[in-house]
């Protein structure tokens, strides 16, 4: 592993060493530069006269800001006539580059080189041009009360967001490229006095070990650092909120921001910390808890109901009750599918409908409502083919497992719903209990970045229960959550000292 | 990846193989909803079954019904039930279960015994012994608008809010049924017209029907076994002067509050005592005659009534002891705390039990006469 | 030697010989008791438990000498190396039969009660499969599991607690009706299905913290166990009549079939769906202790690559054992085993490291 690794590394390097000087002829430069940008449409020259010499302004006309180029560069240099370049280009970002074979690359990025005729160096000024959108709340992440704010494409804007909300020197930012032909911009974002070390070591060195052309979403930088790719269950938090990003940034964890995608990857995470939302922390403490908890019965009923209704249809009736049981042998007494079949066919089509409804535009969107919830769900049942009982199974199902904050999970429950139900179906409530099991032995096995996934349940840390099944008061949160090994563990003492020092009572 | 590819092949072959081994599907069932088993002349049982088919639309009220067969054992007769029958019979949930008065008088230990030894058989169904045969209740199929073994379960069920009837289930009865110092008693199902009458109950010795209980009866037996229900009306005749007119001259009332000191004493000579001590809470729901606004009148009255109690308790011992139904547990007491004496006693426990000597004393007090005085 | 991430703490510990404990005897305890003991079969059970109190001191007392070795690697300091490897092979193949006689338990309850026409096969695959899934991971990872799945334990008190709505407490008495002899002799029948508390032969060096501390962990969790027997026992007798007790060989079963919720009815089918949890926990526990020796003889310490197989033999041999006679050879097996291995043995090879002043580094 760790050869392979420095073996890249000095890849890298070799790569690097093919250093050409400037030309200075112009011409020449400008034959290369042509070159190796193989003749692109979108390079644009300016030539310029600047201390009697020729020059050559080179920019791409789709990555920088020509309002700018024109204010900052061409303007000052043609006014002032002679002079010091540095002196009088009034942009932030300018440097002087000799080695010729770097100027494409800078060029990509949306710089603007400056060439003088006979002049052995080039000058690189920063004129990238920023189209980004506005910061919006995230569509699929919104919360009723607290920020309204959310994570573009733009990544200076996203470390914005962060910083903002933490000003704290201790706030760090490690910037990574990764992709060896897209060069994606990553950053790396963590509390200096927080974050375990080893863990910020180890994000480090697996996001150093990347080697790959194209990494376009967060999904492949999540895939190439996760130990257990294999599993259903996603181990690293994408969210497009910056609060969420900072709450968990506080908790000693590390964040990935990457350039040109809105997702901000948080780890490591816990699986409850899917089912958290900021939402809990903005409403009072008994609501968060309530809602907390209905949300973790959801996953619970999303994951279950459907394996538990075949295993009770198919191997135990004698389970229900006396009135329940003829209610539902009357509505399924003449469905010519067994169970399984049909809880199938329901999930199936609940999946598809539920993947057409994202994939559609929203104006269409309401025919998949009608067609889906009035055609499928009633016809079905008026057909014969599917029981009500059934419906009702498959929609309870489906409304509990879009309950969870984030969609990973959202998906992963129903998924985990389908061996259950073939389990159910093969061995009754006997098989669902040792498919449960399995899945507990898998989650207690799962480790994300050295934290144990399913923690505080396994291993066992009756404190930090107080903020997973439910929301406890904040002042009650004297210690930060314990998975993430944080350097420091308390986060508060005793905020609601003026109780005591009430002068009044006296 | 390897263990990867390993698992789901295993997966798969698994799948492949599975042959839904236990699947009962619950739309493949007739689920039989009451049973009877009675006593053919030529000692076979014959069954009745009740089962209920619920109609698909919401319109239709749901049918019962009736098979009749007769085989050698209750599964015997089931499994010809199933010969006359599509699909599959299933007794999972039975709610009532009948046995008829002559089949009762033979073993219910062997008759039941498939009830003990299936895992799915219905354990919580209710139990009680038709006057004459199951079979003809059954057939009775509706009482007014409600189908019969409907009919019968939820009469009892609210019999046993009353202390009517014993509370109890085929699983309830089965360590009394085994233990030779107890008995059971249950409810006694009577055929009144076309309608059904559960208010009186059927002791039993061992595993045999010895005989029967008046409703009085059995409220009493139920209160001196301290197994109030929710409420226990009983009425009685007043009788304080003698030329009272005879119309009027009783008192509804009900036991709000029981507690029972039972006390067995063994004197030297082996002579068994039992000292059943009953304290009753009684609240009046109707007395016309008189008002019960002074203090001593309703003292009286508790007397009386006391009185009238205890001579209900005697009367009901004496029945229980000539019935040899240990309905109290006697025996028990006797195994648990003097193992000595019952040592001598358990070879012929029921007779000697018809010699047990009991002490029933009551009292009753009156804690609530309603609104008026 | 042993790894940093192998290590749990003493309570995991507890937890560990919690969940080796309760197996399969919890269902037919009060059964066998009350053959010998009568009414006094609660007593024999609380004996029993002194028992294992004194048997886990012994077994501490030895795993003290050797702090950093599991049984099978002090076993040839002590015995010498061949003696010793044959002594460790013979631990293998107890703890493999162990298993054995648990799964056929498991398979034959689950046969009569829930799943009548599924076969052996199938349910003993689906059994295994779980519990290798879990046995060939560290020790750390399967504490963790073992310390959740003892809530079980909890809900299956609560469900017990059901069958005090029909209770005579009269059933217990006359308590000593069979006789302090009798009583003594039923807590030896007792022993068999407290076994589980051997545990700590293996796991002890992967404990940390001080030697006591890992006794009072291990003998907590084992009074855990001791007093929920009792207690299940307890109820049975008094559920139960004396004369129904011999005919129910599962009388916690048999008490929970007749309750009813509102909505759930069969309340038998939910205690053995959550006693699963308790046999496969107990087989991981056995498993790991049996592939952890076989590790250490075949694969330099790696109890993972032996799982497979060790698989495979206990599934031949609980195959083997479905007739009652086999069944019954197997039971008579274990015993002996048991007195050997964990009472007799561990205490001879006390003495001696004594005697030879043999200590572990």
């Amino acid at each position: 592993m760790m050869d392979l690794f420095r073996k890249l590394f000095s890849n890298k390097r070799a790569e690097k060493s093919s250093y050409i000087n400037v030309f200075p002829s112009l011409q020449k430069n400008k034959e290369y530069i042509q070159n190796q940008l193989f003749h692109s449409s979108d390079l644009k020259w300016r030539s310029i006269r600047f201390n009697q010499l020729s020059g050559l302004i080179v920019f791409f006309e789709s990555l920088s800001d020509q309002q700018r180029i024109q204010n900052e560069i061409i303007r000052p240099l043609e006014e002032k006539k002679e002079g010091n370049v540095d002196a009088i280009i009034a942009s932030v970002d300018i440097a002087k580059k000799s080695d010729l074979s770097q100027l494409p690359q800078s060029l990509v990025q949306g710089n603007c080189v400056l060439l003088f005729e006979g002049t052995a160096e080039a000058y690189i000024v920063g004129m990238a041009a920023e189209n980004k959108r506005n910061i919006v709340e995230p569509e699929n992440e919104g919360a009723i009360r607290g920020a309204h704010d959310g994570f573009i494409e733009h990544l200076i804007t996203n470390l914005y967001l962060v910083r903002k909300r933490i000003e704290n020197p201790s706030l760090v930012v490690r910037y990574y490229q990764v992709g060896k032909a897209t060069k994606t911009k990553l950053a790396l974002l963590y509390m200096q006095n927080l974050a375990n070390p080893d863990l910020v070591e180890e994000v480090d060195q697996r996001l150093g070990s990347i080697v790959m052309d194209t990494t376009i979403s967060p999904g492949f930088i999540a895939e190439m650092i996760e130990d257990n790719p294999s599993s259903l269950f996603p181990q690293i938090l994408f969210t497009e909120r910056p609060d969420r990003a900072v709450a968990h940034l506080m908790e000693g964890r590390v964040v990935i921001l990457s350039d040109g995608d809105a997702t901000a990857q948080i780890l490591p995470v816990t699986f409850f910390a899917f089912y958290q939302s900021p939402d809990d922390y903005h409403s009072r403490w008994i609501v968060g808890s309530f809602i907390r908890l209905l949300r973790l019965v959801s996953f619970i009923i999303a994951s279950l109901v459907p394996a538990l209704y075949i295993a009770i249809i198919g191997f135990h009736p004698e389970i229900l009750p006396v009135n329940l049981i003829f209610t539902v042998k009357s509505s399924i007494d003449k469905v010519p599918f067994p169970p399984i079949l049909e809880a199938l066919l329901m999930q199936i089509t609940l999946e598809v409908l539920r993947e057409a409804g994202v994939r559609l535009p929203s104006r269409v969107g309401q025919t998949i409502g009608i067609v889906g919830g009035l055609v499928i769900g009633e016809s079905v049942v008026r057909a014969g083919l599917i029981s009500y009982p059934m419906v009702i199974v498959v929609a309870l199902t489906a409304i509990s497992s879009f309950v969870a904050p984030s969609n990973e999970i959202s998906t992963a429950t129903r998924i985990l719903g389908f061996p259950l139900m073939i389990l159910a179906a093969m061995f009754g409530l006997i098989g669902i209990m040792f498919g449960i099991l399995f899945i507990l032995i898998h989650l207690c096995k799962l480790e994300s970045f050295g934290t144990a996934y399913f923690a505080p349940v396994m291993p066992l840390r009756i404190k930090d229960l107080k903020d997973t099944f439910t929301r406890f008061p904040i002042w009650s949160l004297n210690q930060r959550p314990h998975d993430p090994h944080p350097k420091r563990v308390n986060q508060e003492r005793y905020s609601r000292g003026w109780v005591h020092d009430d002068p009044e009572k006296e | 990846m390897k263990r990867i590819c390993f698992s789901s092949t295993f997966i798969f072959v698994f799948l492949l193989l599975t042959g839904c081994w236990d699947q009962d599907l619950l739309k493949d069932a007739r689920l039989i909803y009451g049973g009877g088993f009675d006593l053919e002349p030529n000692g076979k049982i014959l069954s009745t079954f009740v089962i209920r088919d619920v109609p698909v639309s919401e319109q239709q009220s749901p049918k019962n019904e009736l098979i009749y067969t007769v085989g050698n054992t209750p599964r015997e007769a089931r499994h010809k039930a199933d010969n006359q029958i599509s699909r599959n019979i299933r007794t999972y949930r039975n709610r009532i279960l009948i046995i008829g008065e002559e089949l009762a008088k033979q073993d219910v230990h062997q008759l039941l015994d498939v009830f003990y030894r299936d895992p799915k058989s219905p354990f919580n169904a209710r139990i009680g012994v038709a006057e004459g045969k199951a079979k003809d209740i059954l057939s009775l199929k509706k009482v007014g608008n409600v189908l019969i073994a409907e009919e019968i379960d939820e009469l009892i069920n609210s019999k046993e809010k009353t202390t009517t009837v014993p509370k109890v289930t085929i699983e309830t009865i089965f360590p009394v049924m085994m233990d030779p110092g107890e008995d059971f008693v249950l409810p006694y199902i009577m055929k009144k017209g076309k309608r059904v009458d559960v208010s009186n109950s059927a002791m039993f010795h061992k595993y045999q029907f010895t005989g029967t209980l008046n409703p009085d009866e059995s409220t009493m037996y139920l209160l001196l076994k301290d197994e109030k229900g929710k409420m226990a009306t009983l009425t009685k005749k007043i009788s304080i002067e003698k030329d009272q007119k005879k119309v009027y001259n009783f008192m509804t009332f009900n036991v709000e509050k029981s507690k029972r000191r039972m006390k067995v004493l063994i004197q030297p000579d082996d002579q068994i005592t039992v000292r059943l001590d009953l304290k009753l809470k009684v609240s009046v729901l109707e007395f016309p005659k008189d008002l019960l606004d002074d203090k001593k009148r309703v003292a009286r009255l508790n007397q009386i009534l006391s009185k009238e109690m205890t001579d209900l308790a005697n009367k009901t011992l004496k029945k229980m002891q000539k019935a040899r139904c240990d309905g109290l547990g006697i025996g028990r007491q006797l195994i648990a705390f003097h193992p000595d004496t019952w040592k001598k006693q358990k070879e012929d426990w029921g007779s000697n039990y018809q010699k047990v000597h009991f002490v029933p004393k009551i009292q009753v007090e009156i804690i609530k006469k309603g609104i008026i005085m | 030697m042993i790894l940093k991430k192998s290590k749990i703490t003493q309570g995991q510990l507890m937890f560990f010989v919690i969940q080796s404990q309760v197996g399969v005897g919890i269902l037919s305890l009060p059964n066998k008791l009350q053959a010998t003991a009568k009414g006094g079969a609660w007593i024999s059970s609380l004996i029993a438990g002194l028992a294992v109190q004194v048997i886990i001191l012994i077994l501490w007392a030895l795993c003290r000498r050797f702090p950093s070795d599991t049984i099978y690697s002090f076993l040839p300091k002590i015995t010498g190396n061949f003696l010793g490897k044959l002594l460790g092979f013979a631990y293998i193949v107890y703890f493999l039969f162990s298993v054995s006689t648990i799964l056929s338990f498991f398979a034959d309850v689950v046969g009569k009660w829930v799943l009548q026409t599924t076969p052996r096969w199938a349910l003993l695959i689906l059994t295994l499969f779980t519990c290798a899934y879990l046995a060939k991971e560290n020790l750390r990872v399967i504490a963790r599991l073992f310390v959740i799945s003892s809530f079980t334990i909890i809900v299956i008190v609560i469900l017990s607690l059901f069958g005090y709505a029909h209770t005579n407490i009269t059933y217990i008495f006359p308590i000593m009706e069979a006789g302090w002899g009798e009583i003594i002799k039923a807590s030896n029948a007792a022993l068999f299905p407290l076994v589980g508390y051997e545990v700590i032969l293996v796991i002890y060096p992967f404990v940390e913290g001080k030697s006591i501390g890992k006794l009072k962990a291990a003998s907590l969790g084992s009074l855990v166990i001791i007093l929920l027997y009792t207690f299940e026992v307890f109820t049975s007798l008094i559920i139960f009549s004396p004369e129904v007790m011999p005919v129910i060989s599962e009388p916690l079963l048999y008490m929970l079939k007749g309750f009813s919720f509102q909505i759930i009815q069969r309340i038998d089918l939910i205690f053995l769906s959550l006693w699963i949890f308790i046999i496969s926990t107990a087989t991981v526990s056995w498993l790991y202790m049996a592939t952890t020796g076989l590790g250490h003889f075949f694969h330099r310490g790696e109890h993972k690559k032996a799982v497979p197989y060790a698989v495979f033999i206990v599934f031949i041999l609980a195959m083997i054992a479905q007739d009652p006679a086999i069944t019954d050879l197997y039971d008579r097996m274990i015993k002996i085993f048991h007195y050997t291995f964990v009472i007799g043995l561990p205490l001879i090879l006390l003495i001696f490291s004594y005697l030879l002043r043999k200590r572990g580094a």
